[in-house]
């Protein structure tokens, strides 16, 4: 059976629990480990992360980006805003079409 | 640079009959790249105005809930979150993009959400459970966007290389090697007229010759 994962800080991703995601809250020390152990679980299609985790798991994230599953998607956080747009689909844009359609007008 | 080539009348039809089909692929790469490159805007456009709206929604739901927690007590938040009877059931389609499959995900609901104490719960829970659920959906679909974009994105790369490589190396090798055989040819057959004109002319002069005598 297909799972759903998400990992982040607690405040954003607590509510999750409710609909029966796997939730992992993290901080910058362990949020590597964690997320190395969700990738490995073939039953997880989906795994989200909230955008404040994602520079301490950026090379494993990266890699994650090539397989088909699971997908990889970044979301919000509620407690702050850390203003990062999803760097990787930002650079895919410029790259492939040149002005960055993300930018805010 | 020419591809070594025998100038022979053969290899002048071959590479025209190949220069053709190779002009013919440009242009529908071409063709494809440039619908590629709409979808793949089109896509961004929606991923764009998606995110927007998570982050909004994922504010609006995390407030209510906040309001929902503070008018109940910890322990019965939490049992509420724990012992929800709601699960989420992953949709996993294909779905093709000019020729590329990307999965199509859909998500849903199964067991009646509002299932808890209503005593102990309040209005709030009620809204911010619905917008979670609305949320959660949304952020299958911007998953399922993403995935496409990045599948979309090389392929994108793909053609743009193949493209670039049919125009820039592979038909102007051909053109080139046309014209090195045109040449040739032409000029094997300037150099057989010649002879044939020089031999006339000596049999012209040696009949000539045996006139005179």
């Amino acid at each position: 059976m297909s799972k759903i994962a998400i990992i982040g800080d607690k405040e954003t991703i607590f509510p999750f629990n409710f609909f029966g995601f796997i939730t992992k809250y993290v901080n910058e020390g362990n949020a590597r480990a964690e997320f190395r152990s969700l990738i490995k679980q073939e039953e997880i299609k989906i795994i989200f992360v909230t955008e404040n985790i994602t520079p301490f798991i950026e090379k494993d994230f990266k890699e994650s980006l090539n397989r088909a599953f699971p997908i990889i998607t970044v979301i919000p956080t509620v407690s702050e805003k850390t203003g990062e747009k999803r760097e990787d689909v930002v650079k895919l844009i410029e790259r492939i079409i040149g002005p960055n359609l993300l930018k805010e007008e | 640079m020419k591809a070594q080539v025998n100038a022979t009348r053969m290899a002048l039809l071959s590479h025209k009959k190949k220069i053709k089909i190779a002009k013919r692929g440009h242009k529908l790469l071409k063709d494809k790249l440039e619908e590629l490159i709409r979808k793949f805007i089109l896509l961004v456009k929606e991923y764009k105005a998606k995110r927007g709206d998570i982050e909004k929604d994922l504010k609006k739901a995390y407030n209510l809930m906040f309001f929902a927690k503070i008018n109940m007590t910890r322990l019965d938040f939490n049992e509420f979150v724990f012992t929800s009877n709601l699960s989420v059931e992953l949709k996993i389609e294909k779905e093709k993009i000019m020729n590329i499959e990307v999965p199509k995900l859909d998500v849903e609901f199964i067991g009646n959400p509002y299932a808890y104490s209503q005593p102990q719960s309040n209005v709030y829970l009620d809204k911010g459970v619905t917008k979670y659920m609305d949320v959660t959906k949304q952020m299958i679909e911007l998953s399922s966007l993403e995935k496409s974009i990045f599948l979309l994105a090389n392929e994108i790369e793909t053609t743009r290389r193949r493209v670039n490589a049919l125009e820039y190396i592979l038909i102007p090798q051909f053109e080139e090697t046309i014209k090195f055989i045109s040449m040739k040819l032409d000029e094997r057959a300037r150099s057989a007229l010649t002879q044939i004109m020089k031999i006339k002319d000596m049999l012209t002069e040696k009949r000539k010759n045996n006139d005179t005598t």
